[in-house]
């Protein structure tokens, strides 16, 4: 049996916490800049979802409002837990903790859709020469979301949840 | 030289070596690998700055909510429809409903910050639609953007409710003369008909009313600021018709057109006398406008001093230095 990689709490805790830091501007702040024939709208996350919803694709918006909401801020947050649970060596529900991070690791993959989604609009819209599309600012702090929750779970190693570190 | 943070570390690993047997050996190697591990949490702060950095930047761009009450908010959209200031965009539709007792729409406007002082008493507000009138084509560029608002900021203290206008106000940021002209009929008088002084335009007719005892028409009229003193008191104010047709055996007939315009929406033509013209008007003299000048009304020619343009009212000498402390004078103000 391998030894577990302590250095991992480091990463994975300091990672989830920038992205739960920037988790707040990628919501709040508009992602999405749109121009269309001289009326311009900013777009964000929720407002996305919420015009989805409105166009009775409730469908697609339940599945965005999931794969860019809900499932990264689940995640974010379940491994922000393990990660101080276990710093603080806590003996505590050790399979509770460890279904978390399985199910972390499945519905993960589903966390952050969205930024397909957006390379596919913006090409779309590209093509179309009716509607300039602008970044906003939001969407440097969502990518860094993605980013940052990448690496968080990539870095957190599960064996440290039953790990006793003096015995 | 070794560092008092490795001596420290190795003084208490050699410790622990004292108080257990030989077989505390993986230890330097654990501690070793850790201590680049805490340089990670420069991540996370670097990421709080950008959060305070983000969330300062929005809400220095976030402004006062107001409420505009319009009888008709006709092509108005949630998030799209803008208000305008100069051309600027200053705020955000951010609602549209009826009002409890049904004769508003009320439209909630989310101001940016730096136009929050728009919002003071005395603000106007209207909507701006296309316009497509005998003489008037206006707001042309609204038919593809939707319509948007017109803001014009008020002096009073700051407010968040205002009723909003049914159509622009009266010549905005202009001192113009205003003057009621009495007239027997308007005939094609409308607003936005041309006033004329010596086939100048010089101002504008802004409403026609009946007058209150019904026995002459009331027409509300606006002499442009900058041509304010060519009107006295003795100022004579005749109709035009735009055109005018004259016949006769040895002449032939002969049309003079004065303006296009002038023909599609009538005019008024004024001229002041040389002699004895009396002070310059003001808004509380009345005139009557008559159906044909007289022969000599059209010879007078006074020598009187207008206004010089608000645009170049500044001697052209420097445009630049002068370009260069109106925008001091603008942007110290902040």
């Amino acid at each position: 049996m391998r030894r577990p990689n302590y250095g991992s709490l480091h990463l994975t805790a300091a990672f989830s916490l920038a992205a739960l830091l920037l988790y707040i501007p990628a919501n709040i702040l508009p992602i999405l800049h749109l121009d269309k024939l001289g009326v311009s709208s900013d777009n964000t996350v929720w407002s996305g979802c919420v015009a989805l919803f409105h166009d009775n694709q409730w469908g697609i918006a339940i599945i965005v409002f999931l794969a860019s909401i809900l499932i990264p801020l689940v995640k974010l947050l379940g491994l922000f837990f393990l990660v101080t649970t276990t710093a603080m060596q806590s003996r505590w529900a050790r399979k509770t903790r460890t279904w978390i991070y399985k199910t972390i690791e499945i519905i993960g993959r589903w966390a952050m859709l969205d930024v397909f989604v957006m390379a596919i609009l913006v090409s779309l819209v590209k093509l179309h020469l009716l509607a300039n599309v602008i970044p906003g600012k939001g969407l440097f702090a969502f990518c860094a979301v993605v980013v940052f929750t990448l690496l968080a779970s990539a870095a957190f190693d599960p064996q440290l949840i039953w790990n006793d570190e003096e015995e | 030289m070794i560092d008092p943070a490795t001596e420290q570390a190795a003084d208490r690993s050699s410790d622990g070596k004292s108080a257990v047997p030989e077989m505390a050996l993986p230890r330097p190697t654990i501690r070793k690998m850790r201590w680049p591990y805490p340089l990670i949490w420069i991540v996370p702060i670097v990421a709080a700055v950008a959060l305070a950095i983000y969330l300062h930047d929005h809400s220095k761009d976030d402004g006062p909510t107001i409420r505009i009450l319009f009888k008709d908010a006709g092509g108005l959209q949630t998030d799209e429809t803008v208000v305008k200031y100069r051309g600027v965009e200053v705020g955000k539709v951010s609602s549209i409903r009826l009002s409890d007792d049904h004769h508003y729409a009320v439209v909630e406007v989310h101001l940016r910050r730096p136009a929050a002082s728009i919002a003071t008493a005395g603000a106007l507000f209207w909507i701006v639609r296309p316009e497509i009138s005998v003489g008037n084509i206006a707001g042309l560029g609204t038919l593809v953007t939707g319509p948007y608002i017109q803001a014009l900021p008020g002096t009073g203290p700051a407010d968040l409710e205002f009723t909003g206008l049914e159509k622009p106000p009266l010549v905005p940021d202009d001192q113009g003369l205003w003057l009621v002209l009495h007239i027997d009929h308007v005939q094609n008088l409308q607003p936005d008909s041309p006033i004329f002084y010596r086939g100048v335009r010089v101002g504008t007719v802004e409403e026609v009313q009946l007058a209150p005892d019904s026995t002459h028409v009331n027409v509300h009229t606006v002499i442009w600021g900058r041509y304010a003193p060519l009107v006295h008191r003795r100022t004579q104010f005749w109709r035009i018709s735009g055109a005018d047709v004259k016949g006769g055996v040895f002449t032939g007939i002969e049309v003079k057109l004065d303006s296009l315009q002038a023909l599609l929406t009538g005019g008024i033509a004024f001229a002041t006398p040389e002699t004895d013209a009396g002070p310059v008007a003001t808004e509380a003299d009345q005139f009557t406008v008559h159906d044909q000048p007289k022969s000599e009304w059209l010879s007078w020619s006074p020598s009187i001093a207008i206004n010089p343009a608000s645009g170049d009212r500044a001697p052209r000498k420097n445009p630049s230095k002068e370009a260069h402390s109106a925008f001091d004078s603008v942007m110290g103000k902040k």
